[in-house]
């Protein structure tokens, strides 16, 4: 009996493990632009669902724009939703009116902008140029914000009438418009914020106000019956964090999220689901290693080109993200469809033999190489690339970081660890290479300084959109694919799964999607 | 014994004073500030000092502690340095829902774990016995997280009976419970077991059945009455542990408890938030503890005398 036993024991174990050795389903590609769905048109009149709900990745303990502790990407979802903007920047990257019909700049230095009338805030209040000035103002003295970053490059404003206001800028930018059109820069109201700090900042001129906040669970917003651009097709939209995936996506099965990021491993199961419909973009950061030119060995020319011929991007890919996402397209560290890139510059390919030779020329001689990284994602990349340059000799070792030791570790001035894995945001403005490139910035992860190349990043901010300010960018591509302070690996896919009948979201590639327009019809055919 | 149970609130203030240097301490010492969580792109060095001047980082962590010790002795545990709202309006908010979760998980793994080890310590060997001694091996091995998982995937994704996520109402409540009460329904099971094969071998058990007192009696009155001090010592410990918060089973059912506001102070580097939260879960705790010596001595007629003797030498002197 006990034989028995043990045998259909051993048994089941067999079969376990054979069931896990299953064959994986070859990656789908994503859309590679951002993506919008229209309501389908037609002789009958759609119904609508009343209420939609979503899943965001990060948690919202307060809404305050104002609060360096309140920032993180869900700004810019819900900023498209309770707040306007005054220009709005499409999937097109065209500049749309928002809450300024008209503006002008002779020098994109002084900008004059012309004012909506009749636009209310959720509190009942007026829309004038003087919230403009609170806003800026109040932007000004609050660092560590998103809206800092956009507003503290305004040096005066002059409000010419209740409708029309001029901003001076502490210098030259081509491109403050798309700075200002991002969510995470709304206008703010004035009255509602010195009444009320704590529920003032929810109040926007949106084409939803904030009805309820769940610190770190959820937001319940309701459809704002004076907005007034185009009204919204629901009348609530609840916004919902849930920690763990599996309950996320049981909650996306159960018709209880209308739409719902879905990870690498879970796609196949939703994209044959016809209960289901996937959006997929992919996005504009490029995750990257990052050699520390502080260094002597990471400094060393030829052992960044030993690591370049080393590393298989594919095979990273496919650890990483189980292949969902886009390899890096060029030699150069640039943003998936950020402007000016230059696609005449090829990846260096994986050659080991060549990669030795480069080896053999550097001053490495057998130290162990410290390489830091801190999403999951990029801990995986790494323990690839870890294991690729094992290949050739490079004794390696990982340094894993939560979110704010990676921060304190990496930061430019006190960054010691030699490669960074790491994952940068790139928005459609290659004024955002200024970040990863020039001296003081902390996501400046190779410690890079190259005096030319912060030249030409000031000449291309200064100079307005055509062949000259291509060329510029292009020669700072060119500069980085021959320096090689950063190897470009993937762009990161994202799938969003929604129930069937379910679309109008704007997936912007910097991760602000607009759900303001978001629907869900009744019985879909 | 409410001179002593006095002795034991006063001992709560240099408990507080030293867990607070402790996870001030450790707070300090690990890798990372409250202001690392706040770099943006375009920020500078002067915005970063600023920053780290606005949250008195600049200053040594002494400095820092006195502050906080000062605030705390006014009855003040501060603001969350992230969101600006007070430790305790947080905290409040959560603790009900932490409170309930671990009751009625206390509540299930109780109702079950008592029967099954009055069981396998009565049928001792036999196969109810084992049975009991393999789900309490289960139950002890199988990781929280997963067993949420399991459940989650069973009842809420198959059958469609409970909700996956917090929703406020009672459904929401049964899966957590039956997570969390499952690990306890083992360490119970075997606790109330060995304590009560332990009393089986007193000579006053023998006694009693010698004079004629029915089996049931004995058990109930005798061997229970006697093996209830460790049992009981196992659920306040059990009791005091999840009052902290589950962190896992917050995290795998989206329940807005107190475990889940610790560990997110603590990632975000959240020191005040998570000082508050740990002084509060550590005041919980010790008041269980005392609510458990309190009931060992309305249990027990001997504890009861002790103190009574302390009392009695006291009032002498």
């Amino acid at each position: 009996m006990k034989k028995i036993i043990c045998m259909l024991l051993c048994l089941v174990l067999c079969v376990g493990l054979f069931a896990a050795c299953g064959e994986k389903q070859p990656a789908p590609s994503p859309t590679a632009t951002p993506t919008v769905s229209t309501p389908p048109s037609g002789p009958t009149e759609l119904e609508y669902y009343d209420e939609l709900s979503l899943y965001i990745l990060d948690k919202v303990a307060i809404i305050d724009a104002f609060n360096p502790g309140a920032q993180s990407t869900a700004n810019g979802i819900y900023g498209h939703m309770l707040y306007d903007t005054l220009v709005y920047c499409n999937l097109d990257n065209e500049y749309v009116p928002c809450l300024a019909t008209e503006w002008s700049s002779e020098d994109n230095k002084t900008f004059n902008f012309k004012l909506r009338e009749g636009v209310k805030y959720h509190n009942g209040e007026t829309f004038t140029a003087d919230d403009i000035a609170f806003t800026i103002d109040k932007a000004k003295d609050a660092p560590g914000t998103h809206i800092y970053d956009r507003f503290n490059q305004v040096e005066s404003y002059e409000i010419v009438n209740e409708y029309e206001i001029n901003l001076t800028l502490r210098s030259v930018n081509v491109d403050f418009i798309f700075d200002i059109s991002q969510p995470i820069a709304p206008i703010l109201n004035r009255e509602a914020y010195e009444n009320d700090p704590e529920k003032g900042p929810w109040v926007g001129t949106g084409p939803f106000y904030l009805d309820k906040l769940v610190p770190n669970d959820s937001l319940t917003l309701v459809a704002f019956e004076d907005y007034w651009g185009e009204k919204p097709l629901c009348k609530k939209f609840v916004m919902r964090h849930i920690a763990e995936e599996t309950a996320r996506l049981i909650m996306l099965e159960n018709d209880e999220f209308t739409f719902c990021d879905i990870g690498s491993v879970y796609i196949p199961q939703f994209e044959n689901n016809p209960k289901f419909v996937i959006y997929s973009y992919v996005m504009n950061n490029l995750n990257y290693i990052a050699f520390n030119m502080r260094k002597p060995i990471t400094g060393d020319k030829n052992f960044r080109m030993a690591v370049a011929h080393t590393i298989d991007r594919e095979a990273i890919l496919d650890i990483a993200l189980d292949g969902y996402g886009e390899i890096a397209e060029t030699g150069a560290l640039w943003g998936y469809k950020t402007a000016y890139k230059n696609m005449d510059l090829p990846l260096i390919e994986r050659d080991l033999d060549k990669a030795k030779e480069y080896l053999e020329k550097s001053i490495y001689n057998g130290e162990t190489i410290e390489i830091t990284a801190s999403l999951p994602h990029t801990i995986n990349s790494a323990q690839v690339i870890m294991a690729q340059l094992s290949e050739i000799g490079i004794n390696t070792e990982l340094n894993r970081l939560d979110a704010p030791s990676m921060a304190s570790a990496t930061a430019y001035d006190n960054n010691d660890t030699d490669i960074v894995v790491g994952s940068g945001a790139w928005t459609p403005m290659a004024s955002s290479c200024r970040s990863f490139l020039t001296p003081g910035h902390n996501s400046n992860k190779a410690v890079y300084d190259n005096p030319e190349i912060v030249q030409l990043i000031e000449e291309a901010a200064a100079t307005s959109d055509g062949p000259d300010r291509e060329a510029l960018y292009y020669r700072i591509q060119e500069i980085l694919a021959d320096d090689i302070p950063y190897l470009g690996t993937f762009h990161m896919a994202l799938y969003i799964g929604a129930q069937k009948g379910a679309g109008g979201a704007a997936y912007f590639p910097t991760n602000y999607h607009d759900y303001a327009l978001a629907y869900r019809i009744k019985n879909p055919q | 014994m409410l001179r002593y149970s006095a002795m034991r609130l006063l001992l709560f203030i240099p408990i507080i004073i030293c867990v607070t240097f402790i996870i001030f301490a450790l707070m300090d010492l690990a890798p990372g500030t409250i202001v690392d969580t706040m770099i943006t792109e375009e920020m500078t060095e002067e915005d970063i000092e600023f920053l780290r001047s606005k949250y008195d980082l600049d200053k040594p962590m002494i400095v820092r502690y006195g502050k906080y010790l000062g605030n705390l002795l006014r009855g003040d545990l501060g603001s969350s340095q992230i969101t600006g709202l007070t430790v305790w309006s947080q905290f409040s908010e959560r603790w009900p829902n932490t409170m309930w979760l671990s009751l009625f998980s206390l509540m299930f793994g109780v109702a079950l774990a008592i029967p099954a080890g009055i069981l396998a310590a009565k049928y001792a060997g036999t196969i109810w016995d084992n049975i009991t001694t393999a789900i309490a091996m289960l139950g002890l091995s199988m990781p929280n997280f997963w067993l949420g998982l399991m459940l989650l995937t069973v009842f809420s994704l198959k059958l469609k009976i409970f909700p996956a996520a917090y929703d406020g109402t009672w459904r929401s409540f049964v899966l957590p419970v039956v997570a969390n009460g499952f690990a306890m329904i083992a360490s119970i099971t075997r606790q109330t077991r060995s304590s009560i094969l332990d009393v089986s071998r007193q000579d006053y058990l023998r006694t009693a059945r010698a004079k004629g007192v029915p089996e049931r009696q004995v058990t109930t009155r005798h061997k229970l009455g006697n093996a209830w001090i460790p049992i009981i010592t196992q659920i306040g410990m059990m009791l005091g542990v999840t009052l902290g918060g589950s962190a896992v089973i917050e995290t795998v059912y989206s329940w807005p408890g107190v475990g889940y506001l610790m560990v997110e102070a603590i990632s975000r580097r959240d020191t005040t938030m998570a000082c508050g939260c740990v002084i509060l879960t550590a005041t919980a705790y010790s008041l269980v503890l005392l609510l458990v010596d309190l009931v060992y001595a309305a249990i027990d007629p001997r504890i009861r005398s002790a103190y009574a003797r302390g009392k009695k030498r006291r009032v002498k002197a």
